[in-house]
């Protein structure tokens, strides 16, 4: 069972990458959602906007999964 | 009505040779739509060999004087980081060239956040009342630091120059320098920046330092920095965003400038943007995204708009002002 924050992550990423949400899971690699170098960033920003989470240039380097990224929203729920 | 420094005259300047992404295509392993996804720039103005940055500046200098309706004012400063040489400042010899040896003239030096900085400290010179008038440029060359194999450099980065005058004015006037926001963090000097050569590499003949910049971190402190100067600088002048009818960042990024409108919640078209036409041009990127503002992007009198900056140092910065009724001379 996902969490609301999760739930918009994966709502977040859907519109950036025109997959559907229903095809996104923790496991799906980055990659394969077409994403340049900078969408990863993109997504980051939008987490601290909405959540107010901030991931340190590692974090995001070490990123290479939907469940990486879900990481971080957990890390904001539990903030 | 409290004393301020109020914006009089606005000219830009850009050197006539244009490089196209197809340009940049035919002699870097690069091509046009991975220069305009990633960036947003389709072309950029690029000074050839004999042009200076002083030459960009004297030239959107005579603009900004000729809008203002002004052949003299009571002091020059040049925000660049590309001067003409190491030591002197180059504001001394574009006053001269202006016509105006004997005033007071200097540089400023923030990278990409120059044209902010300078306006806070020719601001605060005349609000002082230390100057009545003054001519402020922001102007590079920064093509010169430039890696010639180094690709994504050469597809951000174009030359050019844009220059403002202000006079002593009352806060309540349009025009009128309204709150400012700076700020820096030299913790992260070395994600951006052109390092000094040093003397053994100048004896084995190198002659400079090449710009690099890490992309990723640059990205994201960009955007967090604009946005919350933005923010910063809205409090200082009692506006929410709702009131920004423009604003206008330097020019970074077109992704940058999308991220940053989207943490501020401010519809794309308030945000001015002409990185597609010239590039990131470091001092001179604000005052050129002024000049296009007023030209194709609705910005006119009256408008509430916010200028931030963010660039090597770290530095970033912010300032609110209320347009003024001025002409823009330049192309």
């Amino acid at each position: 069972m996902r969490s609301a924050v999760e739930d918009r992550l994966v709502v977040l990423i859907s519109e950036i990458s025109e997959v559907p949400a229903e095809d996104i899971t923790p496991e799906t690699p980055l990659e394969d959602l077409g994403f340049d170098s900078l969408v990863l960033v993109e997504l980051a920003m939008k987490l601290r906007k909405e959540f107010g989470v901030v991931a340190s240039d590692e974090e995001l380097d070490e990123v290479e999964t939907v469940g990486g990224l879900l990481r971080f929203a957990t890390r904001a729920r539990s903030a | 009505m409290a004393r301020a420094a109020v914006l009089a005259g606005l000219g830009t300047h850009l050197p006539p040779d244009v490089v196209t992404n197809d340009m940049l295509a035919e002699v870097l392993d690069t091509s046009d739509t991975w220069i305009r996804t990633r960036t947003g720039i389709r072309q950029r103005h690029v000074a050839d060999e004999r042009t200076t940055t002083g030459d960009l500046a004297v030239a959107a200098g005579e603009r900004a004087l000729a809008s203002a309706g002004l052949t003299r004012v009571d002091v020059v400063v040049v925000a660049t980081t590309t001067p003409d040489r190491q030591c002197p400042a180059t504001a001394p010899t574009v006053a001269s060239r202006l016509g105006m040896s004997g005033t007071p003239a200097f540089d400023v030096q923030a990278a990409c956040t120059g044209f902010v900085y300078g306006l806070a400290t020719v601001s605060s010179m005349i609000n002082a009342g230390l100057f009545e008038t003054a001519l402020f440029i922001g102007a590079d060359k920064f093509t010169d630091t430039l890696d010639p194999d180094d690709r994504s450099g050469r597809a951000l980065i174009g030359d050019g120059a844009g220059a403002v005058v202000l006079r002593a004015g009352e806060s309540d006037e349009d025009g009128a320098l309204l709150a400012f926001d700076l700020g820096s963090d030299g913790e992260h000097v070395g994600l951006l920046e052109v390092p000094a050569v040093s003397r053994p590499e100048r004896a084995a003949g190198a002659t400079r330092g090449y710009f690099h910049m890490a992309g990723r971190p640059v990205f994201t402190r960009a955007v967090a920095a604009m946005t919350d100067s933005v923010h910063k600088v809205l409090g200082r002048v009692g506006w929410s965003t709702a009131d920004v009818d423009r604003l206008v960042p330097h020019q970074a990024n077109a992704r940058i400038l999308a991220s940053v409108a989207d943490q501020l919640d401010l519809p794309e078209d308030r945000v001015v943007s002409n990185i597609a036409d010239v590039g990131n041009t470091v001092a001179a990127s604000i005052p050129l995204a002024l000049g296009h503002g007023m030209r194709h992007q609705g910005l006119r009198s009256g408008h509430n708009v916010v200028l931030t900056g963010f660039g090597a140092g770290l530095t970033w910065g912010s300032v609110a002002v209320r347009w003024p009724k001025i002409n823009d001379i330049g192309i």
